[in-house]
C-alpha cells in the first residue's frame, strides 16, 4: 500500500451495521464504502484512506441503491473533491448522471422478472431516490511525519444531511460534525436526490470541515440513529466511545447485541444503524 | 411524550374513513363545473388511499404501516364502502388496498410545461369507491361503528401510534347528536395518546374554504361549527407539518377542513426519513 503524501499513518478501520428491527436484512438502506478495502484486524495506512457513508431516506424508493451509488463514487474521488463546495457539487451531479442507467437497468429487470413497476411506485420513481452523504479523506501534509510526532495528519469531510463524524482524543470528544446535539436530529434532514442536477444548490448546502489527526485518535462515523444516541450519551455525561471502541473485539460487545439492547431500552431509535471506526495507532 | 410512537410493520396503526352516503350528498356544490358532494367525497377518499399507498410504497410493494377501513353511512345503514375485491371488508392491510382497487381510470391533468404554460398529461387514478347517495344520515351510528373498530384495534395494538378516524360529510346527521359518540372516540387511547378524530365538511352553504382552523368564528353554519367542535386538536408535530405546508396554526388548531382538500393529512404522518428536496 503506497502512502499518498509520503508518510504513513498506521491504524485500522472497523465497520459495523445492522438493519432496522422488524425488517429484513436486505431492507438495510444505509450504505458505506472504504477505500482501499480492508479487514478490521489488519494495519492500514490511514493517509491513503477514503470513507463514505450514506443513509437512504426510507420514504423514497431505491434509497438503498442510491446510497450505494453515492458511497461507491465518493470513495473514489480525489481528496480535492472534498475541499470545496463546488467540487463536491460537481461530483454529486456526476452520480445523478450515472443513476439514469442504474434506474433503467432496474426497470428492465423488474419487467424481465414479471414484476413491472406498479402504479403506486411510479410517482416515487418520478421524484427520484433520496439519501444523506458523509465523505471523509485523510492525508499527511507534505513534510509531516506522524510517527515521530513532528507532524500531524489531517482529515477533510463533507456532508449533506445528518450522518455524523465524532473525533475523540485523549479521552475527550473534540469534534462533533455536522450536528452537535441530540435534539438536532429530525425526520427531514438535507438529502441528495437522484434527479438533482443543481450543483450550485448542492455546493451551498454541503457542510465541510477538517481537522488534525494524531496518534491514538479515534474517529467514529455514524448514521443518524446511532449519532443521536452517541450525542445523548455525551449530554448525560457518558463516554460512548468507550463502548464503541471495542465493539466486535474480544474485549467488547457484539454490535448487533449492543444495538438491539439500546433499541429495546428506548435509548436508540429503531432505524438502520451503521458505525465506522477509524483508529490511529 | 404522546404521538411519538414509531409507525412500522411491527407496530402499525389504523385509519378509519367514514363516508357520508346520504341523499343530501347528491346536492351539487361550487366551482365552474358543479359537482355532487358525494363525488367530492369519493374523490377525496380515492386520493387519500392513493397518497397513503404511495407514501408506504417500497420496491417490494406497499408496506403495511397502516390498516384502513372505509365505512359508508346512508340509507339507514352503516358498513364497508369498498368496491371490487375488498367489498364488505372492514380494516384491511394497506398492501391489499394498494393491490386491489376496484378499477384504475386514466384521467387527464394539466401540468406545467416548463415554459410558463400548461400541457395535458394522463395520470392513473385508482378507484376504491364510487359516489353513493341514498336515504338518511346515520352519523351517530357510523361514529359508534368506528368506535368499535378502533377499540378492537387498540386491544390488539396497545402501543400503536393513535388511530385516526376521518369523517367526510355534509354534516346533516339525522340519527341524534353526533358529538357524544365523537367524544367517545376521542377518549380512546393507546399508550401513545388519544385517538384522533378529524372531519372534512363538504357543504353547499357557501363561504370560503377553511383548512385546519383554530376557531369556529368564520364557519358558515351550525353543521360546520358542530363538526369543528367534534374534531381533535392537531398534535404538535402535525401542526408543524401543517405550518410547513403554509397553513396558519396555533395551539388551538383542529383537524377540521371545510370545502377544501384534506389529502395533506397523509403527509402529517411519519414513517421514517422524509423524502424532501434541498432548499
Amino acid at each position: 500500500m503506497q502512502p499518498t503524501y509520503g508518510s504513513r499513518i498506521p491504524g485500522s478501520v472497523a465497520c459495523h451495521h445492522l438493519h432496522k428491527a422488524g425488517g429484513q436484512a436486505e431492507e438495510y438502506e444505509d450504505a458505506y464504502a472504504v477505500q482501499p478495502r480492508v479487514s478490521a484486524v489488519e494495519e492500514i495506512d490511514i493517509a491513503s484512506l477514503r470513507v463514505a457513508l450514506s443513509d437512504g431516506a426510507s420514504e423514497s424508493v431505491l434509497a438503498g441503491l442510491w446510497a450505494r451509488s453515492l458511497v461507491d463514487h465518493f470513495v473514489s474521488v480525489p481528496p480535492e473533491a472534498l475541499a470545496s463546495g463546488e467540487s463536491f457539487g460537481r461530483e454529486a451531479v456526476m452520480v445523478t448522471r450515472l443513476w439514469e442507467a442504474t434506474l433503467g437497468d432496474y426497470i428492465a429487470r423488474r419487467e424481465a422478472d414479471g414484476r413491472p413497476i406498479q402504479w403506486y411506485e411510479q410517482p416515487k420513481l418520478d421524484r427520484g431516490a433520496y439519501a444523506t452523504l458523509l465523505a471523509i479523506s485523510f492525508c499527511v501534509p507534505q513534510g509531516g511525519d506522524l510517527a515521530d510526532l513532528r507532524g500531524e495528519g489531517r482529515w477533510s469531510a463533507a456532508v449533506i444531511g445528518d450522518c455524523c463524524l465524532f473525533q475523540v482524543r485523549d479521552g475527550a470528544l473534540i469534534t462533533a460534525f455536522p450536528l452537535a446535539g441530540s435534539e438536532d436530529f429530525g425526520t427531514s434532514p438535507d438529502l441528495l436526490n437522484s434527479r438533482n442536477q443543481d450543483a450550485l444548490l448542492i455546493s451551498e448546502r454541503v457542510a465541510m470541515s477538517s481537522g488534525s489527526l494524531r496518534q491514538q485518535d479515534d474517529i467514529y462515523l455514524c448514521t443518524d440513529a446511532m449519532a443521536a444516541w452517541f450525542l445523548r450519551e455525551v449530554e448525560h455525561g457518558g463516554r460512548p466511545w468507550e463502548t464503541l471502541r471495542d465493539l466486535g473485539t474480544s474485549d467488547g460487545l457484539n454490535f448487533a447485541d449492543f444495538i438491539s439492547e439500546e433499541r429495546a431500552s428506548g435509548h436508540m431509535r429503531n432505524d438502520d444503524a451503521t458505525l465506522i471506526h477509524v483508529a490511529v495507532w | 411524550m404522546p404521538y411519538t410512537a414509531e409507525i412500522s410493520r411491527s407496530n402499525p396503526t389504523c385509519f378509519v374513513f367514514l363516508v357520508d352516503q346520504s341523499a343530501s350528498m347528491s346536492d351539487p356544490i361550487g366551482g365552474e363545473v358543479p359537482t355532487s358532494k358525494a363525488s367530492v367525497v369519493s374523490d377525496a377518499i380515492n386520493r387519500l388511499l392513493t397518497e397513503l399507498s404511495v407514501k408506504c410504497a417500497k420496491e417490494e410493494g406497499v408496506r403495511d404501516y397502516f390498516h384502513v377501513a372505509v365505512v359508508g353511512y346512508g340509507h339507514n345503514n352503516v358498513g364497508s364502502a369498498f368496491g371490487g375485491a375488498l367489498a364488505g371488508r372492514d380494516l384491511v392491510p394497506l398492501s391489499q388496498i394498494a393491490d386491489n382497487p376496484a378499477r384504475v381510470e386514466d384521467r387527464t391533468k394539466k401540468i406545467p410545461d416548463g415554459a410558463g404554460g400548461l400541457v395535458e398529461s394522463t395520470v392513473r387514478f385508482p378507484i376504491w369507491m364510487d359516489p353513493v347517495c341514498n336515504g338518511g344520515t346515520p352519523m351517530r351510528q357510523a361514529l359508534e361503528h368506528a368506535h368499535r373498530l378502533v377499540d378492537q384495534w387498540l386491544s390488539e395494538h396497545p402501543a400503536c401510534f393513535p388511530p385516526i378516524v376521518l369523517n367526510l360529510t355534509d354534516g346533516e346527521a339525522n340519527d341524534g347528536d353526533p358529538t357524544v359518540p365523537a367524544a367517545g372516540i376521542r377518549s380512546l387511547t393507546s399508550a401513545d395518546g388519544a385517538v384522533l378524530l378529524f372531519n372534512l365538511h363538504v357543504s353547499d352553504a357557501g363561504g370560503s374554504p377553511v383548512t385546519f382552523p383554530d376557531t369556529d368564528a368564520g364557519l358558515p353554519d351550525n353543521y360546520a361549527r358542530t363538526l369543528f367542535t367534534m374534531s381533535s386538536l392537531l398534535p404538535s408535530h402535525m401542526r408543524s407539518y401543517a405550518a410547513q405546508e403554509g397553513f396558519t396554526v396555533s395551539d388551538g388548531t383542529r383537524g377540521f377542513v371545510y370545502n377544501a382538500d384534506i389529502t395533506s393529512v397523509v403527509q402529517f404522518l411519519d414513517i421514517g426519513t422524509r423524502a424532501t428536496d434541498l432548499r
